[in-house]
């Protein structure tokens, strides 16, 4: 008889050309990655198999399609060449299944539309988009690169490249918002570099368009188109959706997008994605604090503590990365030398645009060395010429004068753009800039700004102050030195003054200091002895200090004292101790601290730690309300407040944590 | 200046989609398939290499295909030989358009031509002369073929099913070569019958006692095998595929398949 054998894993009988006697659907079934369900591709509702290129080959005549390049849920894109144009495509087909909703088409029109608004060297471009056959299907630009994703998990991005992805997201963000259209769906695979380094948005797809669009109903009024997204589906990669669009997807406006940027922008930068403790960047990798602000001002979760406009990130994040400084710290690659940025005094100048720092912190050292000396010829032929135009005017007198200084300023002024000018070239002929494609049009010297504008007026009354203020002192020479000198010295009593007023106001409002922990050990304690705060160690007192016994409540007045005793978990009143020494002890019953004079009721308890009298009860955690706070007198009569947060039993015996503040000191 | 990723010249690294790390396993960049493509009009040895190689693993579903054809014994070994010495005069690998993605779809696809157009032709003729080097083994052929179950599935049917049978086997020859590589060979025999079935169903704890190992050790050795295997079914099929086809894809295929049959 000859036995068919089985396999064991699905039962079914296994013919005799099997390989090694083992099943072979089995077998193929083991070569999926785990958790995939094998399901035969005919009967796959949910699981999408992309078209096979020979298909979309017979659908698209006019496309060679190359090979597949991705696959998502929503559908699967393609790499293909346009024959007639001879460019290359990237050809999105949509799931089969999703075209067959009723409101798709309408969905998929304009979000199509959308797209085609937008045209931006940032934005991916959609070139077509249609149904061929019962595929539905978007013809777009093709990129030649990678994603940010793919970076991402292939090496870290470091900040100085983070700095220069980061603003060119912002533009295209800005672009497509000013066009009233909302991403929502940020995220590192969405977000594609070509091989310039270029960056460039893509998948629109999600794209919600706001108020630009107007609908007739039945009657033939006008009606604001509502959102396409369906109630109650969200949209969007969950761990880069900002919180308001998590919770109600139809009402996020754009700076859901700045959200979701700030959450690639912190990934970029340390590798993870923010947890729920939102941790700031610079704590976890060496970055300059103030890419922090951005970060974290991009990930509030009110939208409207938020950047409210991309482009206003922008400035930010290019400002910062004009100083460079961040970036030769932070940065994971290996740079190469000329690109090292330099911080030096030529950044610093208040007036100048962001172009003119990052060219000036890519100097070389001779570029530096002629930089300064341009700027060194610059500045004496200011001064000298103003100086001298005063001079010459205090010192001459008549009508002429007047005509000859006009003059004089004219032709000043006129030299003012020729200055820029050979500033410009000059910036342009440096290598860096040279390579980077500046041109004497395109660098801009100066930006002016709120902030800038500041600074410069600032610079210019200082300077003004130097020359005229000088030259107005310089005719009461004598009287006015000893004036200024009593003004000094007034001005730096008063500073003292203020200092000592601020102290005392700091001081008076108490804020605790850190969170302090002792572990007591409770092994032998000594009936004479208190626990001192600061070593844990039990001190002995001077009997003075105890009492023969403790009675009730009502007598327990801070003079009274307490002893420790084995394994009881409570505090009582502190007392006086020297320095932050503390007794603890047991009280019977609760205390009540009025007793104190001059407590200030507000943040001192009224009652203390209520104990458990059995000795049995070894936890320590939580006991009572905690905290709890208390008053407490030092031997020298210093007071101040001690807060008990919690005890816990530890290996080694109770651990008590507190935080202490000194009210005030002993007066001497 | 923004860091570039390396720069491969067959395919473009894909944007991640939802399947695991698992499914993408390494890239492909050179896999024989599109190597033999890449050198479509131009003779490279390296890709004469790499056409030979493909052959000598799936040259028997073609045999089966042509027998099922309704072609006698003889015959098939005449044909497939002289398809085989076209093939590898690279005669239509220029050709492969359509079915650029997969070799499996090029091959039945090429020798469906043969046998309607060029056969004829070629039967006409009196083949004498030089045995022209082929890399099969034509003489198992016949025999391998007695074992192919007697049903009625179409030519077609039976080429795709035995395109995946050998896949299997050629994958499972080389894993065992690998663990008798590494001196693991009794290991392989003992730990094979693993390779099936969902990874809580193996019979851990009898396996332990029949190896003389901990039940802790058979679990890792059950699970790199596993992974290996994995690992080398997904690269074998990868070598017949052109680019970044999805691997998924045609393992659903090969799938189908069997549970069909």
């Amino acid at each position: 008889m000859d036995t068919k054998r089985i396999c064991p894993s699905c039962q079914k009988p296994l013919a005799q050309d099997v390989p090694m006697g083992l099943c072979p659907e089995c077998l193929i079934k083991s070569g999926f990655p785990t958790g995939v369900e094998t399901e035969t591709e005919s009967a796959t509702p949910s699981a999408f198999v992309p078209p096979a290129i020979d298909e979309l080959a017979r659908l698209f005549p006019q496309l060679e399609v190359l090979e597949l390049i991705g696959k998502g849920g929503m559908g699967a894109v393609y790499k293909a060449r346009q024959k007639q144009l001879n460019r290359f495509v990237a050809l999105k087909i949509l799931r089969p299944g999703i075209g067959s909703e009723p409101a798709f088409a309408g969905r998929f029109t304009r979000e199509a539309q959308a797209l085609a608004q937008l045209n931006h060297p940032g934005i991916v471009t959609l070139h077509e988009f249609g149904q061929a056959g019962r595929l539905h299907y978007f013809l777009m630009e093709f990129v030649d690169g990678v994603n940010l994703r793919q970076l991402l998990t292939s090496s870290r991005v470091s900040a100085r490249e983070a700095l220069a992805i980061v603003p060119q997201i912002c533009d295209a963000l800005q672009f497509a918002h000013d066009h009233g259209i909302v991403h929502r769906d940020i995220k590192p695979e969405n977000i594609l570099l070509d091989r310039r380094g270029r960056v460039k948005v893509a998948d629109f797809g999600l794209a919600k368009i706001i108020g630009n669009e107007t609908e007739l109903d039945p009657s033939g009024n006008v009606v604001v188109s509502t959102s396409l997204t369906d109630a109650g589906k969200v949209m969007g990669t969950p761990n880069y959706m900002s919180p308001e669009q998590v919770q109600a997807p139809s009402e996020v406006d754009h700076r859901a997008d700045i959200y979701s940027l700030g959450v690639v922008f912190y990934q970029m930068l340390t590798g993870e994605l923010p947890g729920k403790q939102l941790e700031a960047p610079s704590r976890k990798v060496r970055i300059d604090v103030r890419l922090d602000e951005i970060v974290l001002r991009a990930l509030e979760k009110k939208p409207e503590l938020r950047y409210q406009q991309a482009g206003a990130m922008k400035t930010q994040v290019e400002t910062i990365a004009s100083t460079l400084d961040a970036i030769g710290r932070g940065g994971n690659k290996s740079q190469s030398e000329n690109s090292q940025p330099r911080q030096s005094w030529t950044t610093w100048s208040p007036l100048q645009s962001p172009e003119v720092g990052n060219i000036c912190s890519h100097f070389t050292k001779a570029e530096q060395k002629h930089y300064s000396a341009l700027w060194l010829v610059i500045s004496a032929w200011v001064v000298g010429t103003q100086y001298g135009l005063l001079v010459f005017v205090r010192n001459t007198h008549g009508p002429g004068v007047w005509i000859v200084a006009a003059i004089w300023g004219t032709l000043f002024l006129v030299s003012i753009p020729m200055i820029g000018r050979l500033i410009r070239h000059f910036l342009c002929s440096t290598t860096w800039a040279r390579e980077q494609g500046y041109t004497i049009d395109t660098v801009k010297l100066y930006v002016v700004t709120r902030p800038t504008l500041l600074k410069t007026l600032v610079f210019v009354a200082v300077g003004s102050l130097l020359i005229f203020g000088d030259s107005k002192l310089s005719a009461n020479l004598s009287g006015s030195r000893e004036l200024s000198q009593s003004i000094k010295e007034d001005a730096a009593q008063t500073k003292r003054l203020q200092k000592r007023l601020a102290d005392q106001a700091a001081k008076s409002a108490l804020t605790f200091g850190p969170v302090m922990e002792r572990v007591v050990n409770l092994e032998s304690p000594r009936t004479n002895s208190a626990i001192n705060f600061k070593s844990g160690k039990f001190v002995s007192l001077p009997t003075p200090f105890f009492s023969e016994g403790t009675t009730n409540h009502e007598e327990y007045t801070l003079e009274s004292k307490f002893m420790v005793e084995n394994g009881v978990d409570a505090i009582g009143k502190l007392q006086y101790l020297n320095g932050l020494e503390c007794a603890i002890g047991t009280a019977a019953t609760e205390i009540s601290v009025s007793k104190w004079n001059e407590a200030t009721a507000a943040w001192v308890s009224d009652h203390a730690v209520s104990i458990s009298n059995t000795l049995e009860s070894r936890t320590m955690s939580g006991i009572g309300d905690l905290p709890k706070t208390y008053l407490f007198k030092t031997r020298e009569g210093g007071r101040g407040i001690l807060q008990i947060t919690s005890f816990t039993e530890s290996p080694r015996g109770l651990k008590i944590r507190y935080k202490l503040v000194q009210l005030d000191t002993p007066r001497k | 200046m923004i860091k570039l990723w390396p720069v491969s010249t067959t395919a473009p690294s894909s944007p991640t989609s939802e399947a695991s790390v698992e499914a993408r396993g390494p890239f492909f960049v050179t896999t024989q398939w599109s190597v033999v493509l890449a050198a479509a009009h131009s003779d490279t040895p390296k890709a004469q290499a790499a056409l030979e190689k493909l052959c000598r693993t799936y040259w028997y579903p073609l045999y089966a295909y042509v027998r099922r054809r309704g072609h006698l014994a003889q015959d098939a070994q005449d044909l497939t030989q002289a398809f085989f010495a076209r093939l590898l005069e690279r005669h239509w690998v220029s050709d492969a358009d359509r079915e650029r993605g997969r070799f499996r779809t090029f091959l039945l696809t090429a020798m469906s031509r043969f046998l309607s157009d060029e056969w004829d032709k070629l039967r006409a003729q009196k083949r004498g002369g030089g045995v022209v080097h082929i890399p099969v083994q034509l003489e198992t052929a016949e025999t391998r073929y007695g074992h192919e179950p007697a049903d009625d599935s179409t030519p077609e049917q039976c080429y795709e099913r035995r395109w995946a049978l050998t896949l299997l086997d050629t994958v499972l020859q080389r894993l065992r070569a690998e663990y008798e590589r590494a001196d693991k060979g009794e290991l392989f025999a003992g730990l094979n019958s693993c390779l099936v079935g969902g990874r809580e169903s193996q019979p851990y704890a009898e396996l332990a006692t029949q190896l003389g190992m901990n039940e802790g050790g058979v679990k890792v050795a059950v699970h790199r095998l596993r992974k290996r295997y994995r690992q080398l079914l997904r690269a074998e099929i990868a070598q017949t595929m052109a680019g970044m086809e999805d691997v998924d894809v045609e393992l659903r295929h090969l799938f189908a398949v069997l549970a069909g049959v």
